[in-house]
């Protein structure tokens, strides 16, 4: 991995343009400033008009503000897109055998690759999914896998989402975008295309309905409400999909089953694709206090009443301080090396691992385990000496909340600021979808880019944006 | 020893429910320790058996039609096995290291573990020893006093309280027992009490501990006893909310009132005992 | 769809077509009072209105005495009544943001617009713009609101229940509006005095749009048998209770998608009584037991609309 020069994805290590950026290059040079900031004034209409808006954390109440978007797409070629597909689909196959096992068997614990302690005591790993069979082993039916690049060919895989990613309306609301403001662009290249994803999205879904359900099955969208900042994405599928947009209180449970309330009477659901933490599904097997979901849902899904995607209980599966087991949890299933690695990662937990993360902290980007946002997290190049100072001390406290990993040079890519084109870090989220007769994904995924000059934090929460991802059609 | 049983929960309402659903843990099953000859569920609409989390025989209640009152009634005989076996978690679903983990109820903060680590001395020597001890004093630490606790209340506060009931017994002991490396669990069922020929049955919530080598070993902290003899083990979990003998919601249904009966289940019905805070149903 | 949706959609059409109606009321209590009347109090206009508003009690609590000028407060942006425009306005829109994924860009922002404009309106404000005028402004957002609906949404289901609730609150308001002027009006005259009928029933006529109908239909002097009747009974009124009740028959059998449910027999039931009815009978038995008994079958077809569509468990 190189650490010194930073890829930049259009222009390489020596400057010359790279070859899927050939028309790139050409269309940022004979279009003009002017069209360029006409373009992205529509495209910031087109988006308000949609409602595609994200409630920022920490803003005032209620306020809702887009995500920027940037007008330059990122380019992958076909090639690479392959070499990336193959990795990830080996990655998601491990991690659903090793739901599937850490939820029956537990053979992994077994054979000593992972200690009892690190999966038992992981407030993550649901006790209600023991024994359970899920419809096809399918534990993770949308994951979200972070990818980042650092050279030509060098992918590393970031983090893993398998509980609630979101993202995706993103990518393909981009891609509606772009067709709109630059429809010449998209005949002078050949881009696979994205818009597949909702009905790809169905037919997965509706292969994990459990047995008994009628040949065509029902599947509903479970969302926590209007409140949630990816509410939008919630009605967006659910809209694409043809399928309803529920709340908890839409549906009830009898008779081994769940229902809508519909007008015309109960509704049975046989899959649903919940937008909800395990802890909000019901609040009679989890938090009382939450009321966001299904009372009874529980004791359907034990008996095998209705789907869930994705199942309870993954979040184990995808919480940090599993991450660092990831190609050991490959070549066990699979007994094949990783095709896409982690990221290095220290383990604040081991004494050797945590020493070298104080001693070096300064140079280290410090993770807080069971976090989500990147808000437990601190990039050491770019922290304060008393910042440095108190995630040691927060690593002392408490080493098995923390992993670290040396700063990744992120690739780039040309993005428009202040100055006009600059670098920009950018980074993957490709969605691989899991049915029952295997694994789909759609080229492209949400490409996120940090903003600000030199900045690694490409989090749309903290002040991220995004680009349209081609993947070119050989 | 034979045990007749007697349950019945009866929660009224001065205006109509629409709709509600409970969780029902009111089954036992035969096992190492006891022998369940008879036994049957009762209840109105509809009732459906399911496993839960950690292998209890569950039932999911559902209401879906305007009722102003919910009768439910558990009534069956139990064989006690004799001499109080441990229990071994071969056929359980859950490897006893699962117990260490703390829940909102039984979360060890500082004054409880403050509190638990006056018992490390005595764990040292041995865990049977430490478990008995922890079971003195957890019970001198809590009076038990009825009404000064309710379901939700965490172990934390029982102990701040200085008292509480079974239930806050066995949080605290649980709590105090996993913050010292010892794999501990909650349990509900019955517990039958004979004092010169006066018998008497009771909801109770007890404790039990793993220790390797011997097993899951039973502790009556309410009741100072280790050994479970006349106990009658009906729902285990993490804490009070997975073994709750009732946990429900209901839509409507104003003013609520419940109304529990734990009795022998013969002519000589003696006087009925209520041990453990019987819990109100959320309302949506 | 949805239960929860059809919910949204019929009280979204109800609460703006209550604000409508509202606006109507105070605007024909204030001609009245204006032009004054022979054996009248000052007060007796409002104290009417709350009668059939059966709000006497809320608003004793909240403002004290009968007063005009309390009572136009109360009814127009009395925050804690819960039938004021202003918080009709506000209600209406609440259940259409429950609804955005569902409804319109143009049917949200119609009704969003309407509520940022009243929400922080108060008693000075309102009376620096006029009342007269504010109750145009309430008067064509509602047409705007109906019009939207009726031009960007689907004829279906959604279109369906949405009016339903329009039509379920305008009977329910004509039947108010009639009886508290009918009732007062009636102690003072009669068929028989044509110009206390044509300013006094002329004002009703005005505060529904219907002075011109009238004449459209009777070619005649203004009558109060005349009018009730035109409100009551006439098929081609849109205001009459006729027309609500057809329109609400003819939406319920559209909803029900054959099935035969409770709701559309009631709701047909009493509409086959206006659809044969006789004036004459109606006031010979009593207008006024007429018009409560409206009231009780509207609310017992709302029921049960909700027991059919919207509460299943």
């Amino acid at each position: 991995m190189t650490v010194n020069g930073i890829f930049d994805e259009m222009y390489g290590k020596d400057g010359s343009v790279r070859q899927p950026y050939d028309h790139i290059a050409q269309w940022l040079g004979a279009t003009s400033g002017d069209v360029f900031a006409n373009k992205r004034e529509q495209a910031d209409l087109l988006f308000q008009r949609i409602g595609i808006t994200f409630a920022v954390y920490g803003s005032a109440a209620g306020t809702e503000r887009l995500i920027p978007f940037d007008l330059i797409p990122r380019v992958i070629a076909a090639r690479e897109w392959e070499q990336l597909q193959r990795g990830l689909f080996q990655r998601v196959q491990a991690l659903q055998m090793f739901l599937a096992d850490i939820y029956h068997d537990q053979n992994i614990i077994k054979a000593g690759i992972i200690p009892a302690s690190h999966i038992l005591r992981n407030d993550l790993y649901r006790p209600e999914m023991k024994g359970l069979n899920v419809p096809g082993n399918v534990y993770v039916n949308i994951a979200g896998i972070d990818v980042v690049r650092v050279s030509e060919g060098e992918f590393y895989v970031l983090e893993d989402n398998l509980r609630t990613p979101s993202g995706v309306s993103y990518m393909l609301e981009d891609r509606a975008v772009m067709m709109r403001l630059f429809p010449k662009l998209f005949s002078e290249n050949r881009v696979a295309p994205v818009d597949h994803y909702p009905a790809e999205l169905l037919r997965q879904l509706r292969s994990v309905a459990p047995e008994a359900a009628a040949h065509s099955p029902t599947v509903a969208v479970l969302t926590p409400g209007p409140y949630n900042s990816a509410y939008f994405e919630h009605a967006f599928l659910a809209e694409e999909m043809g399928v309803e947009l529920v709340e908890g209180q839409d549906l009830f449970v009898r008779d081994d089953a769940v229902w809508m309330r519909t007008t015309h009477g109960p509704r049975r659901v046989d899959v649903i694709y919940r937008r909800l933490d395990d802890d909000c599904m019901d609040p009679l097997a989890f938090n009382p206090d939450c009321l966001l979901g299904v009372p009874g849902l529980m004791s359907v899904y034990r008996n095998g009443g209705v789907s869930l995607a994705n199942a309870i209980g993954t979040g184990v599966a995808d919480d940090k301080s599993t991450y660092p087991y990831v190609p050991d949890i490959i070549r066990f299933y699979l007994d094949e090396e990783p095709l896409i690695g982690n990221v290095p990662t220290f383990r604040c937990s081991r004494p050797d691992d945590r020493a070298y993360v104080l001693d070096n902290i300064a140079e280290l980007v410090v993770k807080e385990t069971q976090g989500s946002g990147g808000y437990g997290m601190m990039v050491g190049p770019k922290a304060t000496k008393a910042e440095h100072e108190k995630f040691k001390a927060l690593v002392k406290a408490n080493p098995d909340g923390y992993i670290a990993q040396p700063t990744l040079a992120l690739s780039t890519c040309p993005t428009f600021v202040e100055e006009g084109v600059a670098p920009r870090h950018v980074d993957l989220r490709p969605f691989v979808l899991t049915g029952r007769d295997g694994m789909a994904l759609v080229p492209g995924g949400l490409t996120r880019v940090a903003l600000t000059d030199g900045s690694l934090v490409v989090n749309s929460s903290q002040g991220g944006g995004t680009k349209d991802t081609w993947v070119l059609e050989e | 020893m034979r045990v007749a049983i007697n349950h019945e929960t009866i929660y009224r309402y001065q205006s109509a429910a629409n709709y509600s659903v409970q969780y029902l843990r009111l089954t036992p099953i035969s096992g190492a320790t006891q022998r369940v000859l008879s036994w049957k569920l009762t209840g109105p609409g509809n009732l459906r058996p399911w496993t839960d989390a950690f292998g209890n025989a569950a039932h999911v209640l559902v209401i879906d039609k305007p009722h102003e009152e919910i009768r439910i009634s558990a009534v069956g005989e139990v064989e006690i096995a004799d001499g109080g076996k441990p229990l071994l978690s071969d056929g359980e679903p859950h490897s006893p290291e699962l117990f260490l983990r703390s829940t909102r109820l039984t979360e060890c903060d500082d004054r409880v573990g403050r509190f638990a680590q006056g018992f490390k001395p005595a764990f040292l020597s041995s865990s049977r020893k430490g478990l008995d001890r922890l079971m003195q004093g957890v019970r001198d630490a809590v009076d038990y006093k009825p009404g000064t606790t309710h379901s939700a209340t965490s172990a934390r506060e029982a102990l701040d309280r200085k008292s509480g009931v079974c239930q806050d017994h066995a949080h605290l002991f649980v709590t105090c027992a996993r913050s010292l490396g010892v794999p501990a669990r909650y349990v509900s069922g019955y517990l039958c009490t004979d004092t010169a020929g006066d018998e008497q049955m009771a909801s109770h919530a007890w404790a039990e501990a793993w220790v390797e080598g011997a097993g899951w070993l039973s502790y009556d902290i309410a009741n100072r006893m280790s050994n479970a003899r006349a106990h009658v083990r009906v729902a285990v979990g993490l804490d009070y909310l997975d073994a709750a003998p009732v946990r429900g919601i209901r839509r409507g249904g104003h003013g609520e009132e419940l109304e529990v009966e734990v009795s022998v289940n013969d002519a000589r019905k003696v006087k009925p005992m209520q041990a453990v805070q019987p819990q109100k149903q959320q309302q949506q | 769809m949805l239960s929860r949706t059809a919910e949204n959609l019929y009280w979204t059409g109800r609460y703006i077509e209550r604000a409508e109606n509202m606006a109507r009321i105070l605007d024909v209590s204030q001609r009245l009072a204006v032009q004054g009347r022979p054996n009248a109090n000052d007060n007796s206009e409002w104290i009417a209105v709350l009668a059939i508003l059966e709000a006497q009690g809320l608003y004793a609590n909240t403002h004290g005495d009968v007063t005009e000028d309390g009572v136009i407060a109360f009814l127009t942006l009395d925050r804690s009544n819960p039938s004021s425009i202003w918080n009709c306005v506000r209600a209406a829109r609440e259940n259409a943001r429950a609804l955005r994924a569902t409804i319109s860009v143009e049917l949200w922002e119609s009704l969003n617009t309407t509520w940022l404009h009243i929400r922080d309106m108060d008693d000075a404000g309102l009376q620096a713009r006029g009342l007269r005028e504010f109750y145009d402004w309430v008067k064509e957002r509602s047409h705007l609101f109906r019009g939207v609906t009726h031009g960007t949404m689907l004829h279906n289901d959604s279109f369906g229940f949405t009016r339903l609730g329009t039509f379920i609150e305008r009977a329910d308001n004509t039947a108010r509006l009639l009886d508290t002027k009918y009732h007062l009006l009636a102690q003072g005259g009669s068929d028989n005095d044509p110009a206390a009928n044509y300013y006094e029933w002329g004002a009703v006529l005005r505060s529904v749009g219907a002075f011109r109908a009238y004449h459209q239909v009777y070619h005649d002097v203004i009558t109060p048998s005349r009018v009730a009747e035109l409100l009551v009974l006439r098929p081609e009124m849109p205001r009459s209770l006729r027309f609500c009740f057809d329109k609400v028959t003819e939406m319920l059998a559209a909803v029900s998608d054959g099935r035969q449910l409770e709701c559309e027999r009631l709701s047909g039931e009493f509409g086959a009584r206006l659809r044969y009815g006789r004036m004459e009978s109606i006031l010979g038995d009593g207008l006024h037991e007429f018009l409560m008994e409206v009231l009780d079958r509207t609310a017992e077809v709302s029921e049960q609309i909700s027991r059919d569509f919207m509460m299943s468990v």
